[in-house]
């Protein structure tokens, strides 16, 4: 499989987020909408920055349609999205994992 | 609540449900669907959702079951069913108060009148159209544009760009994308490059889905068969994307149209941008060249084709079109 | 003692709600879903999302358990991502043979030596849902020390033997028999069926009796509006757990006496009496009943 120009995983199920990632010119850059955004907005976009971040993901810009998503389920979703950007299936768990020490 | 198909065709009750439950909620049970979802609720059918071809239209949930997120539901089944199908954009074309339940989707609004708004998502979208429009920006005091579909390009286009650029010191030339008319997208295109390619003030390019597209504007293509009401408020549509979304990127001032006798679509087309844009963008009807006192479109090109008449398409179109015209009937 | 397997939970992997809130409805164990609830596209995000909720949320109340894919259909990621999140189980669908069993269990053990986990950790369950499958169910049983239990998949089952399911369930009687001599020969649990009209609490209520009846440590569940149905139809009535007090109370007196044979009531009470004690004891304190 090649690079994909975008890629999304998630639902706009409750306790969900949908993450779609586009092309961007330079850097990362957040979109996000979430009925929690005053409270949580800056520690969901930073969360899935650092995601993208760790996967070596630079320029990209990401749509975040989130439903009250916890965190583990943003770290999912942004892993998947991810990958199928990189239209890679195999996934790295051993980096993976090492997050969550 | 689990979302299941609806066989129209082979389930007379489910149709009958479904078409009940659309005209409770304001909808015209239309045809045109290729796939049917609903969600019951013991034997009632309380809400469904439709797609043609990647729009997704015909959503309606019942009043007594507003309270649920059923919208959700149904939409997420549809998409899911547009992208294993290979689609990887979505339409949604749905009354402006219910906008924002689409929103609340991750859809994006590109175009709204009084009665209609027009959501997609997916990539490419329109950021990455607009996107590429910039990138072929020319800096212009006095842009003008011309959207024609070109089918074929004849020299009645020519002499359209040919005026504009007359007070213009830019002209973009849009070309329609959507692949539903004699000539293939591709061969209109090159039509046009290769009929404007002495032109070095013209730009032309694509519409994609954002100008007289099958999202924005598909009665335009159905001609005499077409709904006037329905035609005028798609025709409404497309102007605003034209004037909110397309003509601010490339500064586009002008917009030509050629005078239309025939097509009441066409027409229709006409009025309504001059409706629209009111003052905001200056809208030039300009007359259609004659030859032997007859009015040049592409209508009478494709005519004077069918009846093998060279001699009339040859007065009709420049030389460049002529060529690909005869190139693409001897390959048939 | 063993565990108590009455209800197992199927939960889709795609639903981070059901993921989240799994642990609350009372299921003895809990089974995260990578195969048929999730659509073949969703495989991947399926994987990680169970994966990463494995990693958060606290299961420690319930024996976790993941339906995985076929190894030639994505299982082998399944496990490694699984095994890694902490999986208690990993139950494979549609076992024909020991071999299938045997070829997860090398994946397993791989797995565990990358990731430096002890070798045995991570336990199996195997469903049968075949008519091969339902004859081999002694050698599957058997097939690693890492089987806990087998299960009856009745649906793919009744449709190999060209038949469907009826409420008597005469159609599933030679499978679930031998499914659970099957089971208990090899000392593991034997799970029965889902249920799966939700709507129809007396169809749950008659299917659950009889495999109780017959021997079944419990039933799949898909709804959890289920699980009490079924705890409740497992859970011993009063007496039954006097008399079991009273077994293990004659136990303890006895083993104090340094006296060989038990008695309680004038009547010898010898290793089975006691395992059905020590099980009634165990059901009466999942049902919250007073024991102590």
């Amino acid at each position: 499989m090649t690079n994909k120009q975008s890629a999304t995983a998630g639902t706009t199920e409750s306790s969900d987020i949908m993450i779609t990632l586009k092309p961007n010119q330079q850097g990362i850059q957040v979109e996000l909408e979430s009925n929690v955004k005053k409270q949580f907005g800056e520690h969901i976009t930073a969360l899935i920055t650092d995601i993208l971040q760790r996967l070596a993901i630079t320029n990209v810009k990401v749509e975040a349609v989130d439903k009250g998503a916890l965190d583990c389920t943003i770290k999912a979703r942004t892993i998947a999205a991810a990958y199928r950007l990189r239209g890679e299936s195999d996934y790295e768990w051993e980096a993976i994992n090492s997050w969550n020490d | 609540m689990r979302v299941q198909r609806l066989w129209l065709e082979l389930n007379p009750s489910a149709k009958a449900a479904w078409q009940t439950l659309l005209r409770q909620s304001g909808l015209v049970p239309d045809a045109q669907v290729d796939y049917v979802v609903g969600i019951y609720e013991q034997e009632y059918l309380i809400a469904t959702g439709s797609t043609y071809q990647n729009i997704i239209k015909l959503v309606a949930v019942a009043d007594t079951a507003q309270h649920q997120n059923l919208l959700a539901t149904i939409t997420t089944a549809l998409w899911e069913r547009l992208t294993s199908t290979g689609y990887e954009q979505a339409y949604v074309y749905t009354k402006p108060c219910t906008a924002t339940y689409f929103q609340a989707l991750g859809f994006k609004n590109i175009a709204t009148t009084a009665h209609v708004a027009l959501l997609e998502r997916g990539y490419p979208d329109l950021a990455a159209y607009q996107e590429k429009l910039r990138q072929k920006k020319q800096p212009s005091h006095q842009a003008g544009a011309v959207v024609m579909n070109a089918n074929p390009f004849t020299n009645g286009h020519r002499y359209l760009v040919q005026t504009a650029l007359k007070s213009c010191d830019v002209v973009y030339v849009l070309v329609v994308s959507e692949d539903r008319s004699t000539f293939d997208t591709a061969t209109r295109l090159a039509m046009v490059q290769q009929g404007l390619a002495d032109e070095s003030r013209v730009v032309v390019l694509p519409t994609d889905h954002y100008l007289v597209a099958n999202t924005t504007f598909p009665s335009y293509f159905l001609k005499d068969q077409a709904d006037l009401a329905v035609a005028a408020e798609q025709a409404r549509l497309d102007a605003q994307l034209f004037l909110t979304r397309i003509a601010p990127v490339l500064a586009i001032k002008q917009r030509f149209v050629g005078e239309e006798p025939n097509s009441p679509v066409t027409a229709l087309y006409n009025q309504q941008m001059a409706a629209t844009f009111a003052g905001r963008l200056q809208l030039t009807v300009l007359p259609r060249l004659r030859v032997d006192s007859r009015v040049v479109s592409a209508t009478t090109v494709r005519q004077a084709i069918r009846a093998g008449d060279w001699p009339r398409v040859r007065a009709l179109v420049p030389p460049t079109t002529e060529q690909i015209i005869r190139s693409v009937y001897h390959d048939k | 003692m063993e565990r108590l397997r009455r209800t197992m939970m199927f939960v889709p992997g795609a639903n981070p709600a059901m993921l989240r809130d799994a642990v609350l409805y009372g299921a003895d164990a809990i089974m995260f879903d990578l195969e048929d609830a999730v659509s073949l596209k969703e495989k991947d995000t399926a994987r990680v999302l169970v994966y990463s909720a494995l990693k958060t949320f606290d299961y420690s109340s319930v024996e976790t358990v993941v339906r995985v894919n076929a190894l030639s259909a994505g299982g082998r990621q399944d496990i490694e991502a699984m095994v890694l999140g902490g999986i208690n189980v990993v139950r494979l669908p549609k076992t024909e043979t020991a071999q299938d069993i045997v070829d997860v269990d090398e994946v397993i053990t791989a797995v565990e030596k990358k990731y430096g986990i002890p070798v045995g950790t991570t336990n199996m369950m195997a469903a049968i849902e075949s008519a091969e499958g339902v004859l081999n169910a002694r050698e599957i049983a058997k097939a690693s020390p890492r089987m806990i239990g087998i299960a009856l998949g009745a649906e793919d089952y009744v449709t190999s033997q060209k038949t469907k399911r009826y409420a008597d369930g005469a159609e599933l009687s030679f499978a679930r028999n031998y499914i659970l001599h099957s089971a208990r020969a090899a000392g593991i649990a034997a799970i029965d069926t889902v249920y799966s009209d939700v709507d129809n609490e007396a169809g749950l209520r008659r299917e659950t009796e009889l495999i109780k009846q017959l021997g079944f440590d419990g039933k799949s569940v898909i709804n959890p509006r289920q699980i009490p149905v079924i705890n409740g139809i497992y859970a011993p009535t009063v007496e039954e757990v006097q008399k079991a007090r009273e077994v293990m109370a004659g136990i303890r007196e006895a083993e104090a006496k340094g006296s060989g044979v038990i008695a309680v009531d004038g009547q010898m009470v010898d290793k089975p009496i006691v395992e059905r004690a020590e099980r009634v004891l165990a059901l009466a304190k999942a049902t919250n009943m007073e024991v102590d």
